[in-house]
């Protein structure tokens, strides 16, 4: 067997497609039997609060783009981001919501999804990224 | 023990569902069961195989139309 990928990724674009296309690619590795750890900051963020932005209601503003996303949605044919999070929990990925994100925009530990394995700061996280790859979206 | 069989029909979805749900049914497996996937995406029919290359798994190809093949992985 190869070795495994091991992935670290931030997310920080709150863009549907940015999130959704970053939670692609940590399953895709974690599908390869390797290893993926996701921080969730800034504008990501609220896709792992309870009850908000997790839905294809955050494509509201108009575009063109925002629009084919939200018929592949309706359609089927795109999986919703709260689905590709529980994928990736299931398969072993770990995801973490970003402390000083968390108090920027007023966001409590009992407020995120049971997803979130834990709260962090970015050298913590950093610190877990040795021989692996490291992606900012 | 008996072998079990896992079906996972992936037809019309995209990357990286059929390799996700490849994924959970081979977790999902004991050794000797066997995984049937269904599915219509060019490039899951080459990424199936690789998640079983990475676990040394074994398995077979089927075309079954011009859009859609099977894969069979052996657990």
């Amino acid at each position: 067997m190869a070795n495994p990928l091991k992935l670290s990724l931030i997310l920080h674009s709150g863009a549907y497609d940015r999130v959704h296309h970053g939670l692609s690619i940590a399953l895709s590795v974690l599908s390869l039997g390797g290893e993926a750890r996701l921080l969730f900051t800034y504008w990501a963020l609220p896709y792992v609060q309870k009850g908000s932005g997790t839905s294809a209601e955050v494509l509201h503003d108009g575009s063109v783009q925002q629009r084919i996303l939200r018929q592949r949605l309706d359609e089927g044919h795109l999986r919703p981001i709260p689905d590709l999070i529980e994928d990736a929990v299931e398969l072993g990925g770990e995801m973490y919501a970003c402390v000083g994100s968390m108090a920027l925009l007023n966001i409590a530990r009992e407020e995120l999804v049971d997803e979130i394995k834990g709260s962090t700061g970015t050298a913590s996280f950093m610190k877990g990224t040795e021989n692996g790859h490291l992606l900012f979206i | 023990m008996r072998m079990s069989e896992f079906f996972v029909d992936v037809r019309g979805q995209t990357c990286p569902v059929p390799l996700v749900e490849t994924r959970k049914a081979i977790r999902k497996a004991a050794p000797g069961d066997v995984i049937r996937i269904l599915g219509t995406h060019p490039s899951s029919r080459e990424e199936v195989p690789m998640a079983a290359d990475s676990m040394g798994l074994r398995y077979d190809i089927v075309t079954r139309d011009d859009v859609s093949w099977e894969i069979t992985i052996y657990r």
